[in-house]
């Protein structure tokens, strides 16, 4: 991962060549190389940077000549404002509508639940996010439309973050509990006589819930990193912007940092996930206590 | 009646009732909330160059010389200096003026002019260049007399060293600052010394700056000012329409009409003394002909351009002077950009225009209607039998001579004829060093240049520049000029603000006598 960011970011292109709008002469540019320790050969680079890195120093941005850390610091509370809201957001009206779609099939309110999932995944985001400003900040005024000083500032955003992800959710939660409530079990605890609400959620959602587990923590991961579209329609910047924007000027630290970060969310996510299985699935625990009385 | 039409009516009595509900009101009249489309990485007085920190600088820092923004003809007046002599051709002793309170605390003095200015007269760092070469090519050293007295010299006699002193790129920053917390600390919240002084700032998105209570001036009229950044048009009109910001900047002529529909806002509109325009390289062979630039500029309808475009607010320029520039009027005969395909087809065939493809590189979405404004072009010449096409690019990286155009923007940076002409077009420039523009070609220019540049009579001066704007058009043809852009800003309607006279476009002045709020 180290190496193929390092590269990949000098591949890319030199940041001198978008720092200085009117450009800069060959001397210039070898000053600013040496600043920055850019005229070195580039195993010197990586060696120097891995060395950084072990004694915790992730650099200094090119761009705005600060510690990486400080910039990534600054951006981190409105996306993770952000990613909360539009976390709980997506359970909170995903996993309802999901277990409606599903319960509901062929029905209207079935439909409904079908149709929301559907209008999630085929408006874009920044279609989206625009309707509600329009709607919610300019003609009804009920909602602010830019900035995140307020609780209430992320009201927007979170909706239009949420949409797609709700889609998903719902769509693969009523996928997994039409096949569970195929199953044998399921109609075993029927005919025991169980209320159908037991059945549902005692039998149907425990087991139905595992994927969407997967695609829940696939999709926390994209929200702790951001959103560029979000953070710039509703002026929330975030780590979206902060990456991005090191993109656009090949801001080596920047870019490395979050291409890294990004990583370890990723794996720390997954691992939660893992966890998650083992709670929610006895099986799994059984096994790993199993395995290790082998061992 | 039907589902629709019901529907439609009541969207239209909602839009209406929104129309006439009043904005919310401000929660303290005291603290303005401004929504920018650009943002500034730094806040170094003499290392930003662009437009986007333009906008701030007026509010922290003042410069030796100050300029008069209520007089439509350029006065200069005592700012941190109190009064100037002139002790030979080429120096001048500025005394400066006591008890100036730095924003950290510190008085300013002798050290902390020539600390901020040599580094942009003699820049050893790259980041100064910019405006080492936009302004302070002829500027050569800052010498100190005494703790309270500097006398600036310059390479040659300079008449335009009020001028170029009154930019707030020659602003006044605390040595002591920078030496405690090193350069790139302190270009993230600088000690000036204007009225207002930074509170936050959050690079790239947000700036509040708050009263300085020890401002040696008329103290500033508003306890705060915040600026963010809102980059998209839509969420920036729907923020001051909803009360989310009382003003906001840029908004284009066909983006006004919600805003003006609404009680309680207004629209102050302006169009700016600067260009739009696109650099043509001079020594790309395919352009390296000046009938083939010619025939690229007389194929363009600037008017159709300005009326379409924005819907005849802006400018069509007919060379590179400003109409409504007081100091340009003796230049309003002149129309040297007409719409001429006949004569484009004409200078194509004379230069043997074989069919070289043309490549129109721009910036996408950096200026107002770029993109739009480039495809326009693009058939423009197409339509004169030009083989073209348009290249969007992120940056014109390091080897710009591979390059045919670039977009550009030249604003008038300070109030004087050339205030726009030399700040882009001096051997400093980055046209000339990478050799876009390329006078050695034309004999004629050099001594046009220096004689409005450095020359003393104002006759003689407006004689040079007429002959040199002509040359500059008809000759060398280094550029094509699109349009003079129109601005506009809206605001709360309690908000009192006018476009100062005499500044350089986008800046955005929150001084005394210049804002207040009913």
């Amino acid at each position: 991962m180290l190496v193929v960011t390092f590269a990949g970011a000098r591949i890319s292109g030199n940041p001198f060549d978008y720092l200085y709008d009117d450009g800069l002469s060959a001397e210039q540019r070898a000053e600013l190389s040496a600043e920055f320790g850019l005229d070195r050969p580039l195993p010197a680079q990586f060696v120097a940077y891995v060395g950084a890195l072990a004694t915790g120093n992730f650099g200094v941005s090119i761009a705005q000549r600060r510690p990486v850390l400080d910039l990534y610091a600054e951006a981190l509370p409105s996306t993770l404002g952000l990613a909360a809201a539009s976390f709980a957001l997506t359970l909170a009206v995903g996993l309802p509508l999901g277990v409606l779609a599903a319960m509901r099939r062929g029905r209207f309110w079935g439909g409904v639940a079908m149709g929301v999932a559907f209008l999630g995944y085929a408006v874009p985001h920044f279609v989206l996010a625009i309707i509600l400003v329009l709607v919610f900040g300019l003609a009804l005024s009920w909602l602010p439309s830019v900035g995140g000083d307020t609780p209430w500032h992320y009201v927007l955003p979170a909706i239009t973050l949420a949409a797609g992800l709700v889609a998903a959710v719902v769509r693969f939660l009523r996928g997994e509990m039409l096949d569970v409530m195929g199953q044998d079990h399921v109609r075993t605890a029927r005919a025991t006589g169980l209320s159908p609400r037991r059945v549902l959620w005692g039998h149907v959602a425990r087991n139905a819930a595992l994927p969407v587990l997967t695609i829940v923590g696939m999709q926390l991961n994209g929200l702790i990193n951001g959103s560029l579209i979000i953070e710039t329609v509703f002026a929330l910047p975030g780590v979206g912007q902060t990456f991005v924007g090191a993109v656009q000027l090949r801001d080596y630290p920047v870019l490395q940092f979050g291409v890294m970060a990004y990583a370890l969310v990723v794996v720390a996510v997954n691992l939660g996930v893992d966890a998650l299985y083992a709670v929610a699935d006895p099986r799994i625990r059984r096994g790993a206590a199993e395995k290790l009385a082998e061992a | 009646m039907s589902l629709a039409r019901r529907d439609l009516m009541a969207a239209a009595a909602a839009g209406t009732l929104a129309a006439s509900l009043p904005i919310p009101a401000m929660a303290n009249p005291r603290e303005l909330r401004v929504g920018v489309q650009t943002h500034t990485r730094t806040l170094d007085f003499q290392a930003e160059t662009g437009n986007n920190t333009a906008q701030f600088l007026d509010c922290l820092c003042d410069t030796l010389v100050e300029i008069d923004t209520r007089s439509a003809t350029p006065r200069y007046m005592p700012g941190l200096a109190t009064e100037w002599r002139s002790i030979s051709p080429t120096v001048t002793e500025f005394r400066l003026r006591e008890g100036v309170r730095m924003h950290d605390g510190t008085l300013m003095d002798a050290d902390d002019v020539v600390f901020s200015l040599q580094r942009v007269f003699t820049p050893t760092e790259a980041r100064y260049r910019g405006n080492h070469g936009r302004y302070f090519s002829n500027f050569a050293r800052v010498e100190k007399q005494d703790a309270m007295t500097v006398r600036i010299v310059t390479h040659r006699p300079d008449p335009l060293v009020e001028a170029l002193l009154s930019c707030r790129n020659a602003g006044i920053a605390s040595k002591e600052q920078a030496d405690a917390m090193g350069l790139d600390r302190a270009a993230q919240s600088p000690a000036g010394s204007g009225p207002y002084r930074v509170a936050a700032f959050r690079p790239n998105a947000d700036l509040t700056v708050e009263r300085f209570p020890d401002h040696w001036g008329p103290a500033a009229p508003l306890d705060r000012v915040r600026f963010t950044r809102v980059s998209e048009m839509a969420p920036r009109v729907a923020a001051l329409l909803n009360g989310d910001v009382d003003f906001i900047v840029s908004i284009p002529p066909d983006q006004q009409a919600p805003i003006r529909a609404r009680r309680g806002l207004r629209v102050v509109e302006t169009t700016w003394p600067m260009f739009f325009l696109y650099v043509l390289n001079m020594n790309r062979p395919e352009i390296a002909d000046p009938r083939i630039r010619r025939a690229l500029n007389l194929a363009i309808d600037r008017n159709a351009l300005a009326s379409a475009l924005w819907g005849g607010k802006a400018h069509a320029p007919r060379g590179h002077y400003f109409r409504g520039f007081a100091d340009h009027d003796f230049l309003n005969d002149l129309n040297l950009l007409p719409h001429d395909p006949a004569e484009a087809r004409r200078l194509m065939r004379a230069a043997g225009y074989n069919g070289a493809e043309i490549v129109l590189s721009f910036q996408s979405a950096y200026y107002t209607y770029g993109d739009q404004g480039a495809q326009a072009v693009l058939d423009m010449w197409k339509d004169v039998g030009f083989r073209a096409r348009l290249q969007v690019i992120e940056g014109f990286g390091q080897d710009s001579s591979q390059f045919f155009t670039r977009d550009w923007s030249n604003p008038l940076y300070y109030p004087d004829m050339l205030g726009a002409f030399d700040t882009h077009w001096a051997q400093a420039s980055w046209v000339t060093r990478d050799k876009w523009f390329a006078p050695e070609k034309f004999p004629a220019y050099q001594p046009l240049y220096d004689a409005v540049r450095f020359g003393t009579d104002p006759q003689a001066r407006r004689d040079a520049y007429r002959r040199l704007v002509i040359l500059t058009e008809t000759e060398m043809v280094p550029w094509v000029l699109l349009y003079q852009p129109a601005e506009a800003y809206a605001m709360r309607a309690n908000i009192g603000w006018e476009i100062p006279h005499n500044v350089r476009p986008y800046q955005l002045p929150f001084r005394a006598g210049l804002v207040n709020v009913a």
